[in-house]
Protein backbone atom coordinates (compact mmCIF):
# COMPACT_ATOMS: atom_id res chain seq x y z
CA UNK A 1 0.00 0.00 0.00
CA UNK A 2 1.48 3.30 -0.89
CA UNK A 3 0.78 5.79 1.86
CA UNK A 4 1.82 9.58 1.53
CA UNK A 5 3.73 10.48 4.95
CA UNK A 6 1.84 13.88 4.69
CA UNK A 7 -1.54 12.47 5.30
CA UNK A 8 -0.43 10.59 7.67
CA UNK A 9 1.12 13.84 9.27
CA UNK A 10 -1.82 15.95 8.71
CA UNK A 11 -4.07 12.60 10.52
CA UNK A 12 -1.77 12.69 13.56
CA UNK A 13 -2.01 16.48 13.64
CA UNK A 14 -6.08 16.12 14.34
CA UNK A 15 -5.02 13.22 16.88
CA UNK A 16 -2.74 15.55 18.88
CA UNK A 17 -4.89 18.66 18.59
CA UNK A 18 -7.92 16.26 19.87
CA UNK A 19 -5.99 14.85 23.08
CA UNK A 20 -4.32 18.22 23.67
CA UNK A 21 -8.28 19.91 24.11
CA UNK A 22 -9.16 16.99 26.33
CA UNK A 23 -6.44 17.64 28.83
CA UNK A 24 -6.66 19.28 31.63
CA UNK A 25 -4.40 21.36 33.85
CA UNK A 26 -4.56 18.34 36.29
CA UNK A 27 -2.93 16.00 33.35
CA UNK A 28 -0.41 18.49 32.56
CA UNK A 29 0.64 18.53 36.05
CA UNK A 30 1.00 15.02 36.24
CA UNK A 31 3.07 14.58 32.96
CA UNK A 32 6.23 13.20 33.97
CA UNK A 33 8.85 15.64 32.44
CA UNK A 34 10.04 12.57 30.20
CA UNK A 35 8.94 9.28 29.75
CA UNK A 36 11.04 6.67 31.49
CA UNK A 37 13.39 5.07 28.81
CA UNK A 38 15.88 2.03 27.94
CA UNK A 39 20.00 3.42 27.73
CA UNK A 40 20.90 4.30 24.39
CA UNK A 41 22.69 1.55 22.53
CA UNK A 42 26.30 1.04 23.78
CA UNK A 43 29.23 -1.81 23.18
CA UNK A 44 28.92 -2.27 27.05
CA UNK A 45 25.25 -3.33 27.16
CA UNK A 46 25.70 -5.25 24.03
CA UNK A 47 29.08 -7.02 25.47
CA UNK A 48 27.01 -8.09 28.66
CA UNK A 49 23.57 -8.85 26.32
CA UNK A 50 25.97 -11.03 24.35
CA UNK A 51 27.95 -12.23 26.69
CA UNK A 52 31.53 -10.46 25.54
CA UNK B 1 7.01 17.64 17.70
CA UNK B 2 6.31 21.44 17.62
CA UNK B 3 10.13 22.83 17.57
CA UNK B 4 10.71 20.05 15.16
CA UNK B 5 8.13 21.35 12.67
CA UNK B 6 9.63 25.01 13.68
CA UNK B 7 12.74 23.57 12.50
CA UNK B 8 11.46 23.21 8.49
CA UNK B 9 10.10 26.64 8.38
CA UNK B 10 11.17 28.55 11.44
CA UNK B 11 14.42 27.56 12.58
CA UNK B 12 16.06 31.12 13.96
CA UNK B 13 12.97 30.65 16.41
CA UNK B 14 15.13 27.80 18.39
CA UNK B 15 18.04 27.51 20.80
CA UNK B 16 21.32 27.15 18.73
CA UNK B 17 22.45 23.70 19.06
CA UNK B 18 25.25 23.75 16.30
CA UNK B 19 27.88 20.92 17.25
CA UNK B 20 24.75 18.44 19.04
CA UNK B 21 23.77 15.31 17.88
CA UNK B 22 20.18 15.10 16.89
CA UNK B 23 18.80 13.69 20.38
CA UNK B 24 21.00 16.20 22.15
CA UNK B 25 19.44 19.44 20.44
CA UNK B 26 16.15 18.09 20.80
CA UNK B 27 16.41 18.01 24.53
CA UNK B 28 17.53 21.33 24.66
CA UNK B 29 14.63 22.42 22.20
CA UNK B 30 11.92 21.09 25.04
CA UNK B 31 14.25 22.25 27.76
CA UNK B 32 13.76 25.66 26.16
CA UNK B 33 9.94 25.45 26.30
CA UNK B 34 9.28 23.77 29.86
CA UNK B 35 8.42 26.94 31.41
CA UNK B 36 5.66 27.50 29.12
CA UNK B 37 1.97 26.78 29.61
CA UNK B 38 0.36 23.75 28.26
CA UNK B 39 -1.93 26.42 26.14
CA UNK B 40 1.23 27.37 24.73
CA UNK B 41 2.52 24.56 23.92
CA UNK B 42 -0.20 22.90 22.21
CA UNK B 43 -1.43 26.74 20.53
CA UNK B 44 2.22 26.61 19.34
CA UNK B 45 2.10 22.85 17.56
CA UNK B 46 -1.29 23.84 15.81
CA UNK B 47 0.12 27.20 14.41
CA UNK B 48 3.16 25.76 12.98
CA UNK B 49 2.50 22.59 11.84
CA UNK B 50 0.40 23.40 8.96
CA UNK B 51 2.62 25.46 7.35
CA UNK B 52 5.71 23.32 8.08
CA UNK B 53 3.42 20.38 6.05
CA UNK B 54 2.79 22.65 3.49
CA UNK B 55 7.10 23.31 3.24
CA UNK B 56 7.56 19.31 3.45
CA UNK B 57 5.23 19.18 0.49
CA UNK B 58 7.43 20.97 -1.29
CA UNK B 59 10.56 19.64 -0.73
CA UNK B 60 9.32 16.00 -0.69
CA UNK B 61 9.04 17.04 -4.28
CA UNK B 62 12.49 18.27 -5.50
CA UNK B 63 14.97 15.75 -6.68
CA UNK B 64 17.75 16.09 -4.22
CA UNK B 65 19.66 14.00 -1.12
CA UNK B 66 18.97 15.81 1.86
CA UNK B 67 21.69 15.72 4.93
CA UNK B 68 20.28 15.18 8.35
CA UNK B 69 23.02 15.75 10.87
CA UNK B 70 23.63 12.20 12.66
CA UNK B 71 19.65 11.10 11.18
CA UNK B 72 21.74 10.18 7.84
CA UNK B 73 21.29 11.40 4.31
CA UNK B 74 18.05 10.67 2.17
CA UNK B 75 15.88 11.36 -0.57
CA UNK B 76 14.10 14.32 -0.41
CA UNK B 77 10.94 12.52 -1.03
CA UNK B 78 11.77 11.22 2.26
CA UNK B 79 11.74 13.10 4.82
CA UNK B 80 8.01 13.45 5.66
CA UNK B 81 8.30 10.07 6.82
CA UNK B 82 10.69 10.70 9.72
CA UNK B 83 8.43 13.39 10.97
CA UNK B 84 5.31 10.76 10.10
CA UNK B 85 7.68 8.25 12.08
CA UNK B 86 8.68 10.85 15.07
CA UNK B 87 4.89 11.60 15.28
CA UNK B 88 3.48 8.26 15.19
CA UNK B 89 5.90 7.21 17.77
CA UNK B 90 5.58 10.55 20.19
CA UNK B 91 1.86 10.60 20.02
CA UNK B 92 1.00 6.36 20.70
CA UNK B 93 4.47 5.22 22.90
CA UNK B 94 5.20 7.85 24.64
CA UNK B 95 1.44 9.55 25.55
CA UNK B 96 -0.28 6.84 26.13
CA UNK B 97 0.28 3.34 28.17
CA UNK B 98 1.93 0.99 29.14
CA UNK B 99 5.22 4.24 28.91
CA UNK B 100 3.12 6.92 28.44
CA UNK B 101 0.74 8.87 31.54
CA UNK B 102 -2.56 9.58 29.45
CA UNK B 103 -5.53 7.90 29.55
CA UNK B 104 -7.92 5.88 27.49
CA UNK B 105 -7.22 4.79 23.84
CA UNK B 106 -4.64 5.91 21.66
CA UNK B 107 -5.21 7.31 17.80
CA UNK B 108 -5.01 4.47 15.50
CA UNK B 109 -2.18 1.95 14.27
CA UNK B 110 -3.70 1.46 11.23
CA UNK B 111 -1.92 1.54 7.98
CA UNK B 112 -2.24 4.78 7.20
CA UNK B 113 0.19 6.08 10.16
CA UNK B 114 2.44 2.75 9.85
CA UNK B 115 3.37 2.54 6.33
CA UNK B 116 5.44 5.86 6.49
CA UNK B 117 6.97 5.31 10.16
CA UNK B 118 8.12 1.64 8.66
CA UNK B 119 9.59 3.64 5.57
CA UNK B 120 11.34 5.74 7.61
CA UNK B 121 12.72 2.90 9.78
CA UNK B 122 14.15 0.34 6.71
CA UNK B 123 15.56 3.64 5.70
CA UNK B 124 17.20 5.06 8.32
CA UNK B 125 17.94 1.49 9.73
CA UNK B 126 21.51 1.09 7.88
CA UNK B 127 22.57 4.79 8.72
CA UNK B 128 21.93 4.71 12.27
CA UNK B 129 23.43 1.09 13.31
CA UNK B 130 26.23 0.78 11.35
CA UNK B 131 28.24 -0.58 14.22
CA UNK B 132 25.25 -3.36 14.68
CA UNK B 133 25.80 -4.37 10.71
CA UNK B 134 29.13 -4.20 10.80
CA UNK B 135 29.14 -6.77 13.80
CA UNK B 136 26.61 -9.13 12.23
CA UNK B 137 27.53 -12.44 10.54
CA UNK B 138 25.06 -12.67 8.31
CA UNK B 139 21.31 -11.77 7.41
CA UNK B 140 18.60 -11.60 10.32
CA UNK B 141 15.28 -11.03 8.68
CA UNK B 142 12.51 -9.18 10.11
CA UNK B 143 9.39 -10.51 8.99
CA UNK B 144 6.50 -7.67 10.34
CA UNK B 145 2.72 -8.96 10.30
CA UNK B 146 -0.57 -6.94 10.39
CA UNK B 147 -0.68 -3.43 9.05
CA UNK B 148 2.60 -2.13 7.19
CA UNK B 149 3.37 -6.11 6.68
CA UNK B 150 6.76 -6.45 4.70
CA UNK B 151 10.47 -7.87 5.20
CA UNK B 152 13.15 -6.18 6.56
CA UNK B 153 16.53 -7.52 5.80
CA UNK B 154 19.04 -6.85 8.16
CA UNK B 155 23.05 -7.33 7.48
CA UNK B 156 24.29 -9.74 4.60
CA UNK B 157 25.09 -12.75 3.68
CA UNK B 158 23.66 -16.11 4.98
CA UNK B 159 20.34 -16.26 7.26
CA UNK B 160 21.40 -16.32 10.69
CA UNK B 161 17.92 -15.18 12.01
CA UNK B 162 14.25 -14.83 11.90
CA UNK B 163 12.40 -12.00 13.96
CA UNK B 164 8.66 -11.85 13.31
CA UNK B 165 7.14 -8.09 14.88
CA UNK B 166 3.56 -6.69 14.30
CA UNK B 167 4.55 -3.04 13.14
CA UNK B 168 3.61 -1.11 16.07
CA UNK B 169 5.52 -3.67 18.57
CA UNK B 170 8.80 -2.88 15.79
CA UNK B 171 8.07 0.88 16.36
CA UNK B 172 8.69 0.60 20.39
CA UNK B 173 11.66 -2.21 20.18
CA UNK B 174 13.70 -0.50 17.86
CA UNK B 175 13.52 2.78 19.04
CA UNK B 176 14.41 1.30 22.38
CA UNK B 177 11.21 1.79 23.96
CA UNK B 178 10.68 -1.94 25.18
CA UNK B 179 12.14 -5.35 25.32
CA UNK B 180 11.07 -7.99 22.84
CA UNK B 181 9.54 -10.31 25.67
CA UNK B 182 7.26 -7.34 26.50
CA UNK B 183 5.90 -7.26 23.08
CA UNK B 184 5.68 -10.95 22.15
CA UNK B 185 8.44 -10.74 19.40
CA UNK B 186 9.15 -14.00 18.11
CA UNK B 187 12.65 -14.60 17.23
CA UNK B 188 14.63 -17.45 16.15
CA UNK B 189 18.19 -18.68 15.65
CA UNK B 190 21.54 -17.58 16.19
CA UNK B 191 21.34 -16.17 19.85
CA UNK B 192 24.50 -13.75 19.19
CA UNK B 193 23.31 -12.30 16.19
CA UNK B 194 19.70 -11.90 17.45
CA UNK B 195 20.87 -9.81 20.76
CA UNK B 196 22.98 -7.41 18.14
CA UNK B 197 19.58 -6.92 16.10
CA UNK B 198 17.96 -6.11 19.75
CA UNK B 199 20.21 -3.36 20.04
CA UNK B 200 19.09 -1.69 16.90
CA UNK B 201 18.16 1.96 17.25
CA UNK B 202 16.18 3.86 14.82
CA UNK B 203 15.84 7.81 15.63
Amino acid sequence: MTVDALTALRADREAILEIGARLTDADWAAAPAAPAGRSKTSWRTWARCCGW
Amino acid sequence: MGALLRLVIDPASLPDTAGLATEQAQEVYVESRRSWPPARVLADYEWVSLPAFEALEGLAGLDLEVPLGDLGTYPAALVPASLAFDHYTHIRADLFPPRGPLAGPPPPSDELRLVPALDWIEAALPQQNPGVLAALAGTVEITVTGPAARTIQVGSGEPVAEISSGAPELVRWITQRADWADLGVKAHGDDRQLCLVSHLKIF
